[in-house]
């Protein structure tokens, strides 16, 4: 018998066993049962079920209210107990839902409690904050005040000292309180930013905190949590749709093109076989651009596409996140397949997330675009001839509510004018290819303007794109500029220009001073390509259309002139060449494509320079007249500046200065200063600065945006002077000793130069290494040359900025510690503490860069010149009476160490690194080691001992000889800096390779370990190698240079290793990683850790064994001698406790306040309650026999709700009472920062 | 001829039949192999460059370090003295909670012996190698000590410790 497959029927036979005829008579009921679906309920699970998976689902049932009141309709009314069952289930769903909807608002009133009281909590906690800040604010007003006081006091004592109305100790006291007061305020201005910080993050936390309320109340409220479900399926569907409906977009416009592209091919072939070649070529190059115009649009269209697939992850991850809506794109269709089931929509239709009206669209649009392609890519070369200024005007017009739709549409018509008549066909080409880009492209940039600046903008949409062809209509009217009407237009274009530019021109300067230029460009480069390449036609067409009129003058602002006036000049050529009146304009591609034979002087770089590449050549590129520079060679450089050499010209080198407008007003202002100070360069030098101008455009992306200057050519900086294998002057001096520390005649022009500057109230923070150089006078003569004018700053007096100078450039301990190790919080928190932020005049630095500098960290700087060259100190130091014995006495010691005259080449070799016979030469060797280097030297040798055994000091006696093996000499050790930075100086034959230390390793430092790698793994010993590439490389926060340092103690393995890292640089992680049991009791043993083994007690029990020795063995026979039962303790701790905690961790001192606790510990059998008040949370668990316990709770901490709280402690026996001792840790992992906040508590019981 | 060595194939086959199911019955216990550099090699996770040359951790360092993970048995910081990769790790967890009385402590009697028996590399995010590891055997003396009906209760045992060492650049 053939038994039907129905779900019910099977359910039947199943539940029935082995009675077969059972199933078979209840399997032939089932189809009787089934067919009784109505045929409404029918028809409905048909149109539901479109697809068969869908069906069998659902049972062909989507709609069960629909399939209920079909079943109700159609069938007689039941019987009365039937009646009556139905009316209990009834009841008993009602009642249910009562219970949940009931549960629900406790949820609800919970959560608004918890809210409320974090509410308090939070305010409590701001309330605290903000009273402590007036406090501080009070003292700090009051201290300002004593210090007036006493500073009007000082000034009468000294008026009334000179006119004998006082004495001296009236000055005395004056002064002393003038300290005093200094010294307040210095103390507390820091609590002031420390409490003003404080209260910061307690908004912060309170908003996030707010947030996460919202979150859960949403979630707790079903009908809240289903409405946004569904609206986060809604988004994710829209974000979906428009990703799928771009690829689609992508797939039509690729076979529009691949079409038309095909058709030119047919023609071209057509005309070859008819021997046109004139033909041929014309077609060819109507090929190549259409080509090109696909490029182009299916690069913005990717790009499109590449944004609009990042929203849609966003806001998937959001839904993860929260945990409402789908959270993948497969959730998304199953969510959105059930709103269809449920629906009785087609679930198919749901999920087709393509707007075919769109792609009909574009499907229609783009063949006209690819055969309107050749004469649109004529403007594509406009495209490339965008400047950065004109398209980052547009962005900050786009900023301005005023610039409406209809504004961008006068200017597109300003455009049309501009360019003329015979542009008008290729306008309209242009017009359409802006609507099928700029739908998308354009709406992306909005979302990007909104997200990055938070601007609301609505100038693009399909409503408002669709107005173009209607522009371009009206644009008519204006072309004539005889006609009355079109003049009338023109002149409010004119308006319109003039009001634009001076917003821009305003905008520009706010955003440069809010350092926003990066986030800025960021967005304009994000979209540079898509359609902004045509609204920055439709500008300078703007431009050419108010230069028409004569009023260009006016328009521009006197910092933006010249640069405008450039542009309108392209803006015009442009025009012309759209009307075949002139030569194409000329773009940095077409000028890379060129080559003209007329090098221009560059000391008279114009504006508008392009830099373009040709080959690995860059050029630059005066577009004017199309003269070119070629740059040589990059010299040098850093994080903000590249610096090249010019063929033929040693004097000048080319300075190109990458976007960011702050460090150059830093670089303006410190240079103007230096050149006042010493304008004779008597004292120190600064390179001429011949001309400085914008870099308009640029085919190296980092540098657009960019300036470009001309300078005089300065010498080698300090820092590379070595690296370079010492300068080499005329006379045999090398610029900087082959100790890598500088000669005494170069400390005393450092200082002098230092002195300079202090004396005019300037302070010179950013005196790196790499910052400054010397120039050689002769003998050990030099003079100090400033390379990188940045972070200059002025000081409240000349004294106060000597004591600045001081501070960095003699440095205490800890300051260089910081330094030198640190990080840059950690320096600037140093600097704060001693009081050098009170040093700086601010507002006159302010005034001189045109935006407000506040404190030292706006002032780029890198102060560890002093730290680096300790030899500094005694100059820096010494009192301007003393100097000149300082100075000589330090020549004399130089002399003495160098034979009278500067280190030469040959002292690299001779001095620190093992000689061409490799020799080793030593203390005392020539008598080259002076005492202040007492370097201990190590020469290993490349054939490895493999003893492993030996130590730095035993291998300088091994490998002495060798003669004929590559040699390296290192010397570990390094002067004064030895005690922090031991010092590395490596030499490979035959000549210098590098110096270098550990702690401030450089550019330098990584191929140098590749360089050894390579040797460690083709010389002698290729088993150890991979330890040399154990060396990490990182870039340290706020510091340019590369930091590198080993990871283990040890730089070599070959048995011949020198111990050059500090050990105490790692994290050692200890674990059990397997117990592998040999006799019995393996306490690891995870089925029964007490072994089942032998117990040994000790005869009568009780106690516990002396603690054996660490390490030691027992005693034999394993039975440690019988002890005396340990005194018995006070009955119960049960009771009520008070006392105090204290902070064990600062990770939430802040917020997390428990000074004095008032707590009740409940024992009830080996039950164990501690409880207390508010900010204490009450916690439950077990206590043990030995009165030990680890218990916990949830509740509010630091003002954040459900934060799990553990404690552990135990009852201390104290007299015949108890004492509570216990540490408690509160929301590891929940609050903020995720470190938990920790309190160790003593409370001592009531009533003893 | 034929059926005597029948006989004799087939007693064969029962015995080796009967046999290790015996012993195998007695304890469910699987074959651990003496830990040696070799062996470990296996175990190595992707990426790791074993070395060669072993640096050895000093005796007292093992000494002490032990000390320190030991004292953490039945305690809630037990958890972290284990290696993810130790086996049956959330059981012995769970076992050590329900079934060891409360306070039972472990003490640490003596090391006997320590040798590092591996070290190797692992690359870090940048890939080059950040972390060591080493793998330390160390036999040492332990014992449970806890308060029984009967008065105090030690369960002495010696066993094999093997310890993974991961030294981070900090």
């Amino acid at each position: 018998m053939v038994i039907p497959s129905w779900p019910l029927a099977r359910a039947v036979r199943v539940f029935a066993g082995k009675a077969a005829w059972l199933s078979v008579a209840l399997a032939l009921c089932a189809p009787v049962a089934y067919g009784q679906l109505t045929p409404d309920e029918v028809r409905r699970a048909a149109k539901a079920a479109e697809t068969t998976s869908g069906f069998y689902e659902t049972g062909g049932r989507r709609s069960p209210e629909a399939a209920e009141a079909a079943a109700f309709e159609s069938f007689p009314a039941p019987d009365a107990h039937i009646s009556e069952a139905n009316l209990k289930v009834e009841a008993w769903h009602a009642a249910r839902r009562e219970r949940e909807r009931q549960a629900e608002q406790a949820e609800i009133r919970s959560i608004q409690d918890e809210r409320r009281q974090a509410r308090e909590e939070t305010a409590r906690q701001l309330a605290a904050a903000n009273r402590y800040v007036n406090t501080v604010q009070r003292q700090l007003e009051q201290a300002q005040t004593d210090k007036k006081q006493a500073e009007a006091r000082r000034s009468d004592s000294t008026l009334g000292r000179l006119t004998g109305q006082a004495g001296f100790g009236e000055a005395a006291a004056a002064e002393t309180e003038l300290r005093e007061a200094e010294e307040r305020i210095r103390r507390l201005s820091g609590e002031l930013r420390s409490a003003q910080s404080r209260v910061a993050d307690i908004e912060k936390a309170g908003a996030s905190q707010e947030a996460a309320f919202d979150l859960r109340l949403t979630k707790a409220e079903s009908s809240a949590l289903e409405a946004e479900r569904k609206r986060r399926i809604d988004e994710a569907k829209t974000l979906a749709t428009e990703v799928e409906t771009q690829r689609e977009q992508i797939r039509v416009t690729e076979e529009a093109f691949e079409q038309q592209l095909a058709t030119l091919d047919l023609q071209i072939t057509q005309a070859r076989e008819n021997n046109l070649p004139e033909v041929v070529e014309q077609l060819e190059k109507d090929r190549a651009k259409t080509a090109e115009l696909k490029a182009t649009l299916n690069e913005s269209q990717t790009r499109t596409l590449a944004f609009n697939q990042d929203r849609l992850r966003d806001a998937l991850r959001e839904n993860t996140y929260d945990g409402i809506g789908p959270g993948t794109v497969h959730g998304l269709t199953r969510d959105l397949e059930r709103q269809a089931r449920d629906s009785g929509t087609s679930a198919d239709a749901a999920t087709n997330l393509v707007d075919q009206d769109a792609v009909q669209r574009t499907a229609t649009s783009m063949p006209q675009v690819a055969a309107a392609a050749p004469r649109s890519t004529e403007h594509t070369s406009l495209f490339n001839g965008i400047t950065r200024e004109s398209v980052h005007d547009f962005l900050l017009d786009l900023k301005e509510d005023e610039l409406t739709w209809n504004e961008f549409a006068l200017r597109t018509g300003s455009y049309w004018k501009g360019v003329g008549r015979a542009t008008k066909d290729a306008l309209v080409d242009l017009l359409v290819l802006v609507k099928e880009v700029g739908d998308t492209a354009g709406e992306t940039f909005e979302a990007e303007l909104l997200s990055r600046l938070g601007i609301e903008s609505h100038v693009f949409g399909r409503e408002n794109l669709e107005t173009l062809k209607e522009l371009a209509r009206k644009g008519a009217t204006i072309v004539d500029p005889d006609d009355p009407e079109g003049a009338r237009h023109a002149q409010d274009l004119v308006n319109l220009a003039d009001r634009l530019m001076t917003l821009a021109q305003r905008k520009v300067e706010q955003t440069a001073a809010r350092g926003n230029t990066h986030v800025a460009l960021e967005g304009f480069g994000y979209v540079t390509g898509t359609v902004l390449g045509a609204e920055a036609v439709v500008i300078e067409g703007a431009a050419l259309t108010a230069r028409a009129t004569a009023k260009a003058r006016n328009i521009w602002r006197a910092e933006k002139a010249a640069t405008a006036a450039d542009r309108v000049e392209d803006a015009t050529t442009a025009a012309r060449a759209a009307t075949g009146d002139a030569p194409p304009a000329r773009t940095p591609d077409d000028l890379a494509a060129t080559r003209t034979d007329t090098p221009f002087d560059p000391r008279v770089l114009t504006s508008d320079i392009a830099i373009v590449r040709r080959g690995d050549d860059i050029y630059l590129i005066r577009q004017v007249d199309g003269a070119e520079l070629k740059l040589e060679k990059k010299i040098g450089g850093g994080a903000s500046t590249d610096v090249y050499s010019i063929p033929g010209r040693d004097d000048l080198v080319v300075k190109i200065t990458k976007a960011s407008d702050d460090i150059d007003k830093f670089d303006d202002v410190g240079y103007r200063a230096l050149k006042s100070i010493d304008p004779e360069g008597n004292a120190f030098e600064v390179p001429t600065m011949y001309t400085s101008n914008p870099v308009t455009s640029s085919a190296l992306p980092e540098y657009a945006g960019g300036k470009i200057t001309i300078t005089d050519r300065a010498p080698t900086d300090f820092k590379n002077a070595l690296d370079d294998g010492g300068v080499r002057l005329p006379d045999g001096t090398v610029a900087r000793p082959a100790t890598g520390q500088m000669t005494a005649g170069q400390r005393i022009a450092f200082d002098n130069a230092m002195r300079a500057i202090n004396e005019k109230g300037w302070v010179w923070f950013d005196n790196k290494h790499d910052n400054y150089a010397f120039r050689h006078l002769g003998g050990d003569d030099w003079r100090l040359v400033i390379l990188d004018p940045g972070g200059m700053a002025p000081a409240k007096s000349a004294e106060a900025a000597r004591r600045a100078q001081q501070f960095i450039d003699n440095p205490s301990p800890q300051f260089r510690n910081k330094v030198l190790t640190g990080t840059r919080i950690n320096w600037l928190n140093e600097m704060y503490m001693q009081g050098i932020d009170d040093l700086i005049d601010y507002e006159l630095m302010s005034r001189l860069l045109g935006f407000e500098v506040l404190d030292l960290s706006n002032i780029p700087m890198n102060p560890r010149n002093g730290s680096l060259y300790p030899e500094l100190g005694p100059l820096t130091g010494a009192d301007p009476d003393r100097l000149d014995d300082v100075q000589r006495t330090m020549r004399d010691a130089d002399a003495r160490s160098q034979g009278a005259r500067p280190p030469t080449a040959r002292d690299l070799s001779d001095r620190d690194f093992v000689g061409g016979d490799g020799t080793a030469r030593g203390p005392g060797d020539g008598g080259v080691h002076s005492a202040a280097e007492e370097a201990r030297d190590v020469t290993l040798k490349r054939s490895p001992t493999r003893t492993g055994e030996d130590d730095a000091e035993q291998q300088t006696q091994a490998a002495g000889g060798g003669g004929g093996e590559t040699q390296v000499s290192i010397s570990v050790g390094g002067g004064a800096l030895q005690p922090i930075v031991p010092m590395l100086y490596i030499q490979l034959e035959p000549g210098p390779v590098a110096a270098t230390d550990l702690r401030t390793w450089c550019f330098e430092c990584q191929p140098l370990v590749d360089e050894y790698a390579h040797l460690e793994k083709h010389g002698a010993d290729p088993n150890n190698w991979e330890r040399m590439l154990a060396i990490r490389t990182e870039l340290l926060p706020g510091c340019e240079q590369t930091y590198c340092r080993s990871p283990f103690t040890g730089l070599y393995t070959d048995g011949t290793r020198v111990r050059v890292g500090p050990p105490d640089d790692f994290d050692e992680d200890w674990k059990i990683w397997r117990v592998l049991p040999r006799f019995d009791n393996n306490p690891y043993a995870a089925l029964d850790p007490l072994g089942g083994g032998t117990a040994v007690s000790p005869p009568g029990g009780g106690g516990s064994p002396p603690p054996p020795p660490p390490g030691e063995e027992p005693p034999p026979g394993g039975e440690p001698p019988p002890q005396p039962p340990p005194p018995q303790p006070p009955s119960g701790p049960g009771g009520s406790y008070t006392g105090t905690c204290t902070a064990t961790n600062s990770a939430h001192t802040c917020c997390d306040l428990m000074p004095n606790i008032n707590l009740t510990a409940t024992i009830n059998g080996s039950s164990l309650q501690l409880f207390g008040p508010s900010p204490w949370v009450n916690q439950s668990g077990t206590i043990t026999s030995s009165h030990t316990f680890m218990v916990q709770g949830a509740g509010t901490v630091a003002g954040f709700p459900n934060i799990n709280v553990v404690s552990q402690g135990m009852f201390v026996p104290q007299g015949d009472s108890f004492r509570l001792e216990l540490d408690t840790s509160r929301g590891s992992g929940q609050l903020p920062g995720g470190q938990p906040s920790n309190f160790h508590c003593t409370a001592n019981r009531v009533g003893n | 001829m034929r059926r005597p060595a029948i006989r004799a194939l087939a007693l064969a086959l029962v015995a080796t039949l009967i046999v290790p199911a015996s012993v195998e019955s007695r304890q469910f216990r699987a074959i651990q192999a003496i830990p040696t550099p070799q062996t470990l090699t296996r175990d190595l996770p992707p990426g790791a460059v074993v070395s060669e040359t072993i640096e050895p951790i000093p005796h007292e360092t093992v000494e002490r370090r032990m000390g320190q993970l030991i004292a953490k048995w039945n305690t809630p910081e037990m958890e972290e003295t284990l290696a993810q990769e130790f086996y049956d790790r959330t059981r012995l967890l769970d076992t050590v909670e329900t079934q060891v009385p409360k306070d039972a402590k472990l003490r640490l009697l003596g090391v006997q012996s320590a040798q590092t028996l591996q070290q190797y590399h692992l690359p870090g995010p940048n890939g080059r190698f950040a972390t060591q590891v080493s793998i330390v055997a160390a036999v040492a003396r332990t014992q449970i000590e806890y308060s029984g009906a009967g008065g105090l209760v030690r369960l002495p045992g010696t066993n094999e410790f093997l310890l993974k060492v991961e030294k981070t650049l900090k």
